[in-house]
C-alpha cells in the first residue's frame, strides 16, 4: 500500500501519521481501481453487475457516479434516510420501478428491471453509500467532542451495540488502546476495507455496515466520547 | 423513338439531332427579353420528365451608367469584408456558366450512352481546353440552391453566410445579384464544393496548398487546377481546406445591421436539401445533414468538470470539435460558476436550509459580473468555429426583474439567438415584457410531469404559452414528450412554425427510461424525416441521457451517427 503513495504525499504521510490508515485507504482505492465513465469498477462480480444496472440505466446522470455528486436536484443517496432503511432493494425496488413522474426532475420508471437486477442495484447503491459515508465520517474533526451520555444512550438504544458489545466486556479499556482517530476508524470500519470475491460479510460486519450507512456525525462523536472514556 | 429537346425561355422544341447541330445558340440569348439563361432539357418520347439537360448562362446585365459605380463599389466592399483585405473597384466583367445534368439512374446513363465516369472525363476535357474559373462534378439527387433558369438563387454557402450576400453589405437597396456571376466574384469566391472539381489559379493561390493536398489530389492543366478528393477523405475535410475561398465572413461583425442577418426561417429553408455536411464558418457555423441542422444540448456532456472550473468551457469546445457539430444549446450551469440547481428551478431544492443564502449569492453574481465574462466565453466558441445558438436558462419565480434583464443581456453577449428554458406557465407570463423589451425569443422546454398544470408537458401547455407572445417558441423534447404518452410527430406537424429546436433523445412511453437511440418508444426516425422532407426550420439538438460506460462524447457521436443513418434512408 505504501508504494502507492506518491512522493508528493510523503510529507503529509509523516505529518498526519495518526491518520495514515485512512489516507492510505483513500489513495489506494483510487490508484488501484480501474475507471470508466461509470466510475470505478466494483471489487466483486456481483457488485459489478449492480454497477452495470446503475450505470446503463443512467442512474449516475442524476445521482452521481459515487452517490455524492447528485445533480439536477436529485436526491443525495449517500444521505437519504430512505436508502438507509433498505434491505436488498425492498424499499429501493418499488420506487425505481414506479419512478417519480410528478417532480420537475422526474425520475423515470424502470418497470423492465428484473427482481435480480433490483437486488444487484440495491447492493451496489449500499456499497457506494458505505464508501461515501466512510469518507465523510472519517474526516470529522476531533472537536467539538461528542456527548458521552448521548453516546451511551445511542450505544444501548438505537444502535443496539449492546447486543454484541459492552464497555465492561470486550470493549473494556478501548479508550487506552486507541487514540481518537484510530478509534473512529475502528468504529466506522471494523471489518475489511473492501468486499472480496467469494467472501460474505459476517453478521457483525453486516450490522456495522448498516450502522455506517445511517450514522449521523453527532452519533459518531458521541460514541467516540463514550467509548474513549472506557479506560 | 425520337427524343426531343426543349429549350427553356425561348420555348423552342426540336429533335435532339437538330439540337445537337444547332449552330445558332447564341441567338437564343436575348438581353431585351432577359434571356440570360438557356436551359435545354431532353425528353424521351414516352417520358413525362426529362432525363438530361444542358444549359448556358451568361450575365447580360448592362448597368446604367449612374449605377455602375455603385455596383462596382458594392462588389469590392463585399469581397473586402469577406476576405479581410482590401479589394479595389473594377469594372464588373461577365462570365459564362455552363452546366449539364443527367438523371442519376442507370437507365438514363444507358439510354444516353454515358456514365458517371464518362461525364467526369468530359468535364475534365472541357476544363483542360477552356481554362475555367470554377467547375464541379458531383452526384446528387437534387441541389436546389444554385443558379436556376427561371430565377436567381444563391448557393448553399452564400445562403449561410453571416452577411447577406444577396443584398451585399451596403445598407442600400439592391444587391450583388448577377454580380456574383462576374469575373471578380468567381476568381475570389468558390460557390460549390464537390469531390471532383476545378478552380482557377487565383482561387488556388488563396488556400493552403499543403492542407488541400492532404485531402485531395491537385493537378494543374492549362492554368486550371483539378481537385480530386482522395480516397478515405470526407467532403467536410475538403471544405475546411477550401475555407479561405468559401463565402464566409473573415471576422465577426460587431454591431451588424439587423437586415444583414438572414432570418431563421430563410436560413433553414435555404439549407433544406443541401447534400453537404459542413461547419466552415464563424460565427454562424452550422452543421447540416441532409438538410437538417444539428446541434448538441450540453447537458449531454455529463462528465464535464464542475461548474466554475476553468477547464469546463474548453472541454465543451473540444467535445463539439470532436463531434464535428458546430452549435450548441448551453446550460447556464456550464456558463455560471455555480450549479443551476442553486437558481431555484427545481422546486425541491428551495426547501434546503441553505437555499436562500445560495440563491442570493447566485443573484448577486449575475447582477455584478461584467459582460466581458460572457463575451470571453463567446470568443472561445467562435475562435473554434463554433456557436452558442441557445442559452438554456431555467427562469422561475425566484428571479428578480433585474436578474431577468441581466440574463437577457448575458444571452446576447454569448451570441445566442434566444433561450431554451425549462420553465413553467406562471413564469412565462412574467417573461412576456422581457422578450418584448429585449427582442429575444424564449423556447419552452417540456418534461413529462402531467400532474402539474403549470408544467410544460402537454400540447395544451405549449399552446397556452404560444398565445402569450409571438416571441415564445417551443423546444420540444421528443423523448420526454413520448414518455408523457404524447405524439411528437403530430405536434410537430401542427406547430412546426413555432418550434425552434427539438431535443433528440429516446425514452420509453409511460414515464419510461431513456434508452440508446432506436431502442425506446420515441419516433426519432419519423421526426427527423418529417423535418427533412417538409424542410421545417427546426434544429435538432442531440441530448444523450441513457447510461454507458463510455465517455459522453463517444455516446453523443453514436447518437449522431444514428441520426445520420436515419436521414440517409
Amino acid at each position: 500500500m505504501t508504494a502507492m503513495v506518491g512522493l508528493k504525499r510523503v510529507r503529509w504521510y509523516v505529518f498526519l501519521a495518526a491518520v495514515v490508515p485512512i489516507f492510505t485507504i483513500g489513495l489506494g482505492l483510487d490508484a488501484r481501481q480501474e475507471r470508466d465513465a461509470g466510475g470505478f469498477k466494483a471489487p466483486t462480480a456481483a457488485l459489478e453487475r449492480g454497477r452495470a444496472v446503475y450505470v446503463l440505466n443512467h442512474c449516475h446522470f442524476c445521482h452521481g457516479v459515487d452517490l455524492t455528486r447528485a445533480t439536477m436536484g436529485a436526491a443525495n443517496l449517500s444521505q437519504s434516510p430512505f436508502v438507509g432503511t433498505d434491505e436488498d432493494g425492498n424499499m429501493i425496488g418499488p420506487l425505481v420501478k414506479a419512478g417519480l413522474p410528478n417532480l420537475q426532475t422526474a425520475m423515470p420508471s424502470y418497470m423492465e428491471l428484473t427482481a435480480e437486477e433490483i437486488v444487484d442495484l440495491a447492493r451496489y447503491i449500499h456499497f457506494l453509500r458505505q464508501q461515501a459515508r466512510f469518507r465523510e465520517l472519517s474526516r470529522l474533526a476531533d472537536s467539538p467532542a461528542g456527548d458521552r451520555t448521548a453516546g451511551e444512550a445511542y450505544f444501548n438504544g438505537a444502535a443496539n451495540c449492546r447486543s454484541c458489545h459492552s464497555v465492561t466486556g470486550d470493549l473494556a479499556g478501548i479508550g487506552l488502546k486507541y487514540d481518537t482517530p484510530k478509534l473512529r476508524e475502528r468504529l466506522l470500519r471494523p471489518g475489511p476495507t473492501m468486499p472480496s470475491e467469494g467472501v460474505s460479510p459476517t453478521a457483525g460486519q453486516a450490522a456495522h455496515l448498516k450502522l455506517l450507512e445511517n450514522y449521523t456525525a453527532a452519533n459518531v462523536q458521541d460514541l467516540i466520547a463514550y467509548l474513549g472514556a472506557s479506560r | 423513338m425520337t427524343p426531343r429537346a426543349y429549350v427553356g425561355k425561348s420555348r423552342k422544341t426540336l429533335p435532339v439531332s437538330a439540337f445537337q447541330r444547332d449552330k445558332a445558340w447564341h441567338k437564343l440569348f436575348d438581353n431585351a427579353s432577359n434571356y440570360q439563361t438557356v436551359l435545354a432539357t431532353i425528353f424521351p418520347d414516352d417520358a413525362e420528365y426529362p432525363t438530361a439537360g444542358v444549359g448556358l448562362q451568361v450575365g447580360l446585365e448592362q448597368y446604367p451608367e449612374q449605377w455602375r459605380e455603385h455596383y462596382e463599389q458594392q462588389l469590392a466592399d463585399t469581397l473586402s469584408k469577406m476576405r479581410g483585405r482590401p479589394f479595389d473597384t473594377a469594372p464588373v466583367v461577365n462570365t459564362v456558366h455552363v452546366f449539364n445534368w443527367v438523371l442519376n439512374h442507370a437507365d438514363c446513363y444507358r439510354y444516353l450512352g454515358t456514365s458517371i465516369d464518362d461525364l467526369k472525363d468530359r468535364i475534365d476535357d472541357f476544363a483542360a481546353q477552356h481554362p475555367v474559373l470554377q467547375a464541379w462534378h458531383s452526384q446528387c439527387t437534387w441541389h436546389p440552391l444554385f443558379d436556376h433558369a427561371d430565377d436567381y438563387h444563391r448557393t448553399g454557402y452564400e445562403e449561410n453566410s453571416v452577411l447577406n450576400w444577396f443584398r451585399g453589405i451596403l445598407q442600400t437597396d439592391g444587391g450583388l445579384n448577377a454580380s456574383k456571376m462576374s469575373l471578380q466574384w468567381c476568381r475570389n469566391v468558390l460557390r460549390m464544393v464537390t469531390p471532383h472539381m476545378w478552380v482557377c489559379r487565383a482561387l488556388l493561390q488563396q488556400v493552403d496548398r499543403a492542407a488541400l493536398e492532404a485531402v485531395a489530389q491537385v493537378t494543374e492543366t492549362n492554368d486550371a487546377f483539378k481537385i480530386a478528393l482522395r480516397e478515405g477523405q470526407g467532403l467536410d475535410d475538403l471544405e475546411l481546406a477550401l475555407l479561405p475561398v468559401l463565402p464566409v465572413e473573415r471576422e465577426s461583425t460587431p454591431g451588424r445591421e439587423p437586415f444583414m442577418i438572414p432570418s431563421r426561417r430563410d436560413l433553414l429553408k435555404a439549407l433544406a436539401g443541401t447534400p453537404l455536411l459542413f461547419a466552415p464558418q464563424r460565427p454562424a457555423a452550422v452543421t447540416i445533414v441532409n438538410g437538417v441542422v444539428f446541434g448538441v444540448e450540453t447537458f449531454s456532456f455529463h462528465d464535464l468538470p464542475p461548474a466554475g472550473d476553468l477547464q469546463l468551457i474548453p472541454t465543451i469546445v473540444k467535445n463539439l470539435q470532436t463531434l464535428g457539430i458546430a452549435e450548441c444549446e448551453i446550460m447556464s450551469g456550464h456558463i455560471e460558476p455555480f450549479a443551476s440547481v442553486m437558481t431555484g428551478w427545481w422546486v425541491q431544492s428551495r426547501r434546503s436550509p441553505d437555499f436562500a443564502r445560495l440563491r442570493e449569492e447566485a443573484r448577486q453574481w449575475r447582477l455584478t459580473v461584467p459582460m466581458t465574462y460572457y463575451r470571453d466565453i463567446r470568443r472561445r466558441f467562435e475562435d473554434a468555429g463554433l456557436r452558442i445558438y441557445l442559452y438554456n436558462v431555467n427562469f422561475n419565480e425566484t428571479f428578480t426583474d433585474a436578474e431577468r434583464d441581466r440574463t437577457f443581456e448575458a444571452a446576447r453577449e454569448l451570441g445566442a439567438e434566444g433561450f431554451s428554458s425549462s420553465t413553467v406557465l406562471s413564469e412565462a407570463r412574467r417573461l412576456v415584457p422581457f422578450v418584448q423589451k429585449h427582442k429575444m425569443f424564449v423556447a419552452m422546454h417540456n418534461h413529462n410531469n402531467l400532474a402539474d398544470p403549470d408544467q410544460f408537458a402537454t400540447p395544451a401547455s405549449f399552446e397556452t404559452a404560444l398565445a402569450m407572445s409571438p416571441l415564445f417558441y417551443v423546444t420540444l423534447d421528443i423523448g420526454h414528450f413520448t414518455a408523457g404518452n404524447n405524439d411528437a410527430v403530430a405536434f410537430i406537424r401542427q406547430h412546426h412554425d413555432r418550434i425552434i429546436n427539438i431535443h433528440v433523445r429516446d425514452r420509453k412511453r409511460n414515464n419510461g427510461p431513456n434508452r440508446p437511440f432506436g431502442q425506446g418508444d420515441t419516433p426519432i426516425a419519423d421526426v427527423l424525416r418529417l423535418i427533412r422532407d417538409n424542410r421545417y426550420p427546426i434544429r435538432c439538438y442531440l441530448e444523450y441521457e441513457y447510461g454507458s460506460f463510455r465517455p459522453a462524447v463517444d455516446e453523443v457521436k453514436t447518437c449522431f451517427d444514428y441520426c445520420r443513418r436515419v436521414l440517409a434512408s
